[in-house]
């Protein structure tokens, strides 16, 4: 770009580029600085925090065998009773009726503890005879 | 984590700290990056409350980026600084012929300049803002790092992600494009009697 007459001296500039580094900057104001820390925390607030590793639930299936021991302790009672309700079958009041004695007789549960404890929720009264 | 141990943690690992909830990061990053940003508005578009718009508005877009945020690429000072200059450059745009209002300029007090004087100061400012954002964005770039910010070429080469030559390069053509931009307003910049 040639220089034209009219364009200001390169001195000129140089003075009105110094004259704005030099301009005096105003103190941020307190309402400027709490806004922004505002933002920045209402912004991190809504990041979706890291999760947890989720746990499976544990099903029913594996809560029943958690209360009486695991497989080692079904040992000989795999009868079709129990794998009936294994398989969903048989309905959950044969069990107790099946396996409690069992699991009393080997000491793996008072007759207050019923394996069925899970179904607490359901209303059925597991305990009696129907 | 404690705010005396965060003062000298870089802020891009405070950024990736603040993307993971902490809070104590946030204050950090607030304090350390708000002055700063609001500085460079300041210097770019000569208002101070149209200065702290853009600060708030270039820190916004960074917090939101902050999950994303990717350690050893840009620096976070040079990212916040492009992110101010765009938005500096459009509010200047739209600003064309407008210039500070009248009723900003302070009275004066005894020792400072007069308010005539007061007056082409601030016309003077109004031109030069309003050049560099008529110019090429990279050759705005540099020369606002160079004579407003006042870094040293390397420094500049580094933000800009060129080498020092390149600097040079835009600084003068630059310099050149802003000499004849402002041509057309010697009278307003009292420079007529050259």
């Amino acid at each position: 770009m040639t220089k034209t007459d009219k364009d200001i001296s390169l001195e000129h500039l140089d003075a009105l580029l110094d004259q704005a580094r030099e301009t005096q900057v105003p103190d941020p104001s307190a309402d400027f600085l709490a806004r922004v820390l505002s933002d920045a925390q209402e912004v991190q607030d809504g990041f979706a925090p890291a999760l947890p590793e989720r746990q499976p639930r544990p099903g029913l299936w594996a809560q029943l065998l958690g209360a009486i021991g695991g497989w080692p302790a079904m040992g000989g009672l795999v009868t079709a009773t129990v794998t009936g309700v294994w398989i969903g079958v048989s309905p959950p009041q044969s069990l107790s009726d099946t396996v409690t004695p069992y699991l009393e007789g080997a000491g793996l549960a008072t007759s207050s503890d019923y394996v069925l404890d899970p179904f607490d929720g359901f209303g059925l009264d597991v305990t009696t005879e129907g | 984590m404690a705010l005396d141990q965060l003062k000298d943690v870089p802020d891009d690992a405070l950024l990736v700290a603040y993307a993971n909830g902490d809070r104590a990061a946030a204050r950090v990053l607030t304090l350390r990056l708000a002055p700063r940003v609001q500085a460079q508005a300041y210097r770019l578009l000569g208002d101070a409350t149209e200065a702290e718009d853009v600060a708030q508005e270039a820190l916004l877009r960074l917090w939101k980026t902050a999950p994303d945020w990717r350690q050893g690429e840009a620096k976070v000072t040079t990212w916040l600084y492009r992110v101010v200059a765009n938005l500096c450059t459009d509010r200047l745009r739209k600003r064309r012929g407008g210039g500070v209002a009248l009723d900003a300029i302070p009275e004066p007090e005894d020792g400072q300049p007069s308010a005539a004087d007061q007056m082409q100061e601030s016309a003077r400012m109004d031109a030069l803002r309003g050049a560099l954002a008529e110019l090429p964005e990279r050759q705005a770039q540099a020369v606002v790092l160079r004579h407003l910010e006042g870094l040293g070429n390397p420094e500049i080469a580094e933000t800009m992600d060129i080498n020092v030559r390149a600097v040079e390069s835009l600084i003068a053509r630059g310099k050149r494009a802003l000499a004849g931009l402002l041509a057309g307003r010697r009278e307003e910049l009292g420079y007529d009697e050259d």
